[in-house]
């Protein structure tokens, strides 16, 4: 398809440009790794889920009257509560861990590696197990929540000390409110690699963790709870190199079909979110998430209306849509494609590039998926983006048009053509990103295929040169890069060529704005001496 | 598999962040060391002078316009230091005189609104302004230009004087315009041009040792002055000079030569004036001018066609009006540092034909050779068929340059198979001699001549099937 040559002199020189000259896979790692960096970057800025809750919730009982109390606890130093939880005293154990969820749950700087230095996370981890004080087991559990959700450091330092199984034998604790601190634990744990993903998944997390889930209606749950645990199974789901095991994940599964099939916005976007974590990785993977039948629904959520949720979902999908063509096939028939008009003309720019993306991979399938496009009169709202739409939509619909015109036939891309394609395309051409440029040439090429094939070339080729497209592939070999030099060149010599060359040992003088005065070429037919 | 796996990952944190805005730019221009080394293909163009959009293909052309680009750029220059020297040129030229013709001014005016919207803002669209008011000037009121013109009627090599006269009238149009609009403006460029075609109209019609343009690539410029005329004063003059085909044609020309060296051009082009039609580029603008209304223009204006379908249908009008513009020749590049090399002359193509005295057959053509399915260019010259003794002919194609190199000299073998193909092509098989390839040179090879004409291509496979039958 594409008629870019890389002389064997010229790839030297290309391997030198960030991104020139680097097959898909090399680029797709350096993505990954980027992308990885920039994860554990961000991850380490941001706090995880925390607890602010002032009030206690209903049945916390403890020995100490909280109203009585509160100022009690409040403020302790690190030394105080050091103290007290050395104390043989449960009371004051229980008061100095009151006090130190305390600190650790305030708004600026919570003393966390004050804490972890003091040793006291040994100690939480203990009292995590004191089923006889259940007022204790929440307050260290809500510690340790805490100090979780901090750096990656942090969270060490929580595993290192044998949180996990203890945390997990908190799920059936018969207190929600405790189970779902566990729950929470669990999710800061779990989302902060997929180191602890996995040792999460190994000491037994999942099983515990869907039976919270099992009643006959998920409405009878606090929402709070609800929200919660769906978080934490999202995380499960989270994170590649490596991916969740698979057996993990079809476990998951179900439930997750489940859960967006509920009401609650929350739990439906983080549900989404789930999902388009699974959706993103190899083919079996998508498979596994596809049989379980859950697309259709996915679908209907994409047209619900709510950002949170069509953000998390619209990825599920275009996730979806890299898979097989029959992975593909599954989206078109559950009816995504009727979504799109409104994707493609979002007022939020990442939905119009996420859609345009997706769509660009439907157009790299199959004939009949690309008739499915045109037939859901998608063509317009492509080049409505090409006309203008943000940069990063742009280049998504210079992608899904080259491969509609890759794939698709004689007919459909002469539909695509008279729908007006090649103007706004070629306006394109004078972007910044030669990868873009590259792409539009490609489409062009092939749509000259096309037109050589019903002899509709000159045609073409006036049309190209009447919306300036023309005057732009020329100038286009002056491009700093060589690739798009070469495939603007060859185009020009293909289909625009004069066809007496005397003249083509003048060297151009070509300056950044100005290029040469065009003559006009040779008449089409008739030779000239 | 075209697939594509998301750039980005997307996550519950990062979701509502506001992506940086990714500007479209402009794409970065390569050293000048690195477009030294590039062979920059120039495009043909086949539409010229008629878009409606503003800028249509011509929106890069810079010829008219500063190099800011921008109509407030201009430096302040005032009218009178400019004008002047234009007046002065055309008086001096020719003996045309384009100070009385404002009456063309309104009918420029007018005419512009007929094409639509050619844009009167940016100087991108000059080229097209001044084609459009060049050309109803002239070709709507054919009276009041042809008073213009008559005293170029007297001088048989009208076209020259056609051309200059559209050359000037558009110059004049363009100033008047936009000067009316900016009087602040410079118009240095303008000159320039105007320099450039002007040298290009010398060296076509006029071309000698000399003429002021700076090369030989400039000559092409002339021929969009062409057809302002009309097309049917063109084609006459083509025709007249397209049927004298052999040398005869210098002699001609030289008698037109010398009338024209009497006249003065105070650009300090041409003294000498020869029309080289015989061989140069020039006729064949003008030959495949008149072909090309008959032939080349592929477009047919009220078939829309498959992909055509809205695009054209608005321009079928000024399409056929402009069919003589259609028939362009070869490109070249253009300097813009016109002013400088004005008393510089343009390197001529002429060369010394070798002479085949004995041939009973001669045609130009260009000879291609059938290589990997795809043919490839052999060279440009002309083909002779010689008498070879015991009744065979020989078939000789010489390039046409100084050396006369021969691309192919075959005898024509009884069998050789020989069919008409295209417009204008003529296919023959044989074993190239010389060799095409060194190594396989007895394998038999196919050779594709193409001629003006299509009568020209049925000439002569009629021509070779009678010789070969023999």
């Amino acid at each position: 398809m594409s008629t870019n040559e890389n002389a064997c002199a010229a790839v030297a020189r290309l391997n030198r440009f960030k991104n020139k000259g680097k097959d898909t896979t090399e680029m797709r790692r350096r993505r990954i790794e980027v992308n990885v960096e920039l994860r554990k970057a961000k991850k380490d800025d941001q706090m995880l889920k925390r607890r602010n809750v002032s009030i206690l919730p209903d049945d916390a009982t403890s020995p100490l009257q909280e109203n009585r109390n509160n100022q009690a606890t409040a403020h302790w130093s690190v030394e105080e509560i050091v103290k007290g939880i050395n104390s043989n005293n449960l009371e004051l154990q229980l008061q100095a861990t009151q006090a130190a969820r305390k600190l650790l749950s305030r708004e600026k700087q919570p003393p966390i590696d004050h804490i972890i230095r003091a040793g006291l996370i040994p100690k939480f981890v203990a009292f995590l197990g004191r089923t006889d004080c259940s007022p204790i087991q929440f307050e260290s559990a809500w510690a340790l929540t805490n100090i979780a959700s901090g750096t990656s450091e942090q969270t060490k330092a929580v595993v290192d000390g044998g949180a996990i199984p203890a945390f997990i034998s908190l799920l059936a604790s018969p207190h929600t409110h405790i189970s779902e601190q566990a729950v929470w634990a669990l999710g800061n744990i779990a989302g902060d690699g997929s180191a602890y993903r996995d040792l999460v998944i190994k000491y037994g997390a999942i099983d515990p963790l869907l039976a919270l889930l099992a009643v006959p209606d998920l409405s009878s749950l606090a929402s709070g709870y609800l929200r919660n645990i769906t978080w934490t199974l999202s995380n499960l789901c989270r994170n590649k190199n490596p991916a969740p095991p698979i057996d993990a994940i079809e476990q998951i599964l179900p439930t997750l079909l489940r859960l967006l099939h509920h009401n609650d916005h929350e739990v439906l976007a983080d549900t989404c979110w789930a999902i388009s974590y699974l959706t993103d990785g190899s083919n079996d993977r998508i498979e596994v998430v596809v049989k379980t039948g859950l697309v259709p629904q996915l679908v209907k959520l994409l047209g619900c209306g709510e950002l949170p949720i069509m953000t998390p979902s619209l990825r599920a999908i275009g996730n979806i849509v890299t898979g097989t063509d029959e992975q593909t096939q599954i989206v078109i028939e559950s009816g995504a494609l009727g979504v799109f008009p409104s994707l493609l003309s979002h007022h939020k720019n990442n939905i119009q590039k996420e859609a345009a993306w997706t769509l660009s991979n439907i157009t790299a399938g199959r004939r009949d998926q690309i008739q499915r496009v045109v037939e859901h009169g998608l063509v317009p709202y492509l080049i409505g983006i090409l006309k203008k739409g943000d940069f990063k939509s742009q280049k998504e619909a210079v992608w899904a048009v080259t491969n509609y015109t890759s794939g698709g036939t004689i007919d459909q891309v002469v539909f695509l053509v008279q729908a007006g394609v090649v103007e706004p395309l070629l306006n394109l051409l004078s972007a910044k990103d030669s990868k873009t440029v590259l792409v539009i040439l490609d489409a062009i090429t092939n749509i000259f295929l096309a037109a050589e094939k019903i002899d509709e070339t000159e045609r073409l080729c006036l049309m190209i040169e009447e919306c300036g497209g023309l005057d732009k592939i020329e100038a286009l070999q002056s491009h700093e890069n060589e690739q798009v030099y070469k495939a603007s060149s060859n185009l020009i010599e293909k289909y625009f060529s004069a066809e007496e060359e005397e003249d083509q040992n003048v060297l151009p003088d070509s300056t950044a704005d100005s290029y040469n005065f065009q003559i006009q070429g040779s008449t089409p037919d008739t030779f000239n001496f | 598999m075209a697939k594509r796996i998301a750039e980005k990952e997307l996550t519950d944190r990062n979701w509502d962040q506001e992506d940086e805005a990714e500007e479209v730019g402009t794409f970065s221009v390569a050293s000048e060391e690195v477009l030294k080394n590039r062979a920059i293909k120039k495009a043909k163009r086949r539409n010229v002078g008629f878009e409606s959009d503003s800028g249509g293909a011509f929106k890069g052309f810079k010829g008219f316009v500063l190099p800011s680009g921008k109509g407030g750029g201009f430096t302040g220059f005032g009218n009178g230091t400019e004008i002047k020297p234009l007046e002065g040129l055309s008086n001096g030229s020719s003996g045309i005189s384009s100070t009385p013709s404002f009456t063309c001014v309104k009918t420029a005016s007018e005419a512009q609104p007929a094409f639509g919207s050619v844009a009167s803002n940016g100087p991108t669209t000059t080229l097209v302004e001044k084609k459009a008011s060049g050309t109803k000037a002239n070709g709507g009121s054919q009276q009041s230009s042809s008073s213009d013109c008559t005293q170029s009627k007297t001088c048989s090599s009208s076209v020259y004087h056609k051309q200059l006269a559209a050359l000037n009238c558009s110059v004049r149009d363009w100033i008047v315009k936009h000067v009316n609009t900016n009087p602040l403006c410079d118009l240095t460029p303008i000159f320039r041009d105007y320099e450039k075609y002007l040298a290009s109209i010398e060296q076509h019609h006029g071309s000698s040792s000399d003429s002021g343009s700076e090369n030989e690539s400039n000559k092409t410029i002339g021929t969009q002055c062409v057809p302002t005329f009309g097309t049917s004063k063109l084609q006459q003059g083509s025709t007249f000079l397209f049927n004298s085909n052999k040398t005869e044609d210098k002699s001609d020309k030289k008698t037109e030569s010398t009338m024209e060296k009497n006249r003065e051009s105070s650009l300090g082009a041409t003294s000498n004036v020869s029309f080289n039609f015989g061989k140069n580029v020039d006729s064949s603008i003008l030959s495949s001018l008149s072909s090309g209304t008959k032939t080349s223009f592929s477009f047919s204006p009220g078939n829309s066609g498959v992909f055509g379908k809205d695009e054209n249908q608005g321009k079928t009008v000024s399409m056929l009006s402009s069919k003589v513009l259609e028939a362009q020749t070869e490109s070249g590049s253009s300097d813009d540092k016109g002013g400088e090399e004005e008393e510089e002359e343009p390197p001529k193509a002429v060369f010394n034909e070798v002479k085949e005295d004995d041939a009973f057959y001669s045609k130009k053509c260009k000879l291609f050779y059938k290589k990997d399915n795809e043919f490839k260019e052999k060279g440009v010259g002309t083909l002779h068929l010689k008498p070879a003794g015991n009744e065979k002919t020989q078939l000789l194609v010489r390039a046409d340059t100084n050396l006369g190199n021969i691309l192919l000299n075959v005898l024509v073998p009884p069998k050789m198979p020989c069919t008409r193909t295209g417009k204008n092509n003529v296919l023959i098989v044989c074993v190239p001699n010389p060799p095409i390839d060194e190594k396989s040179s007895t394998v038999p090879v196919t050779m594709l001549i193409r001629v003006k004409t299509s009568e020209d291509a049925d000439e002569l496979h009629k021509i070779l099937l009678e010789k070969k039958e023999v």
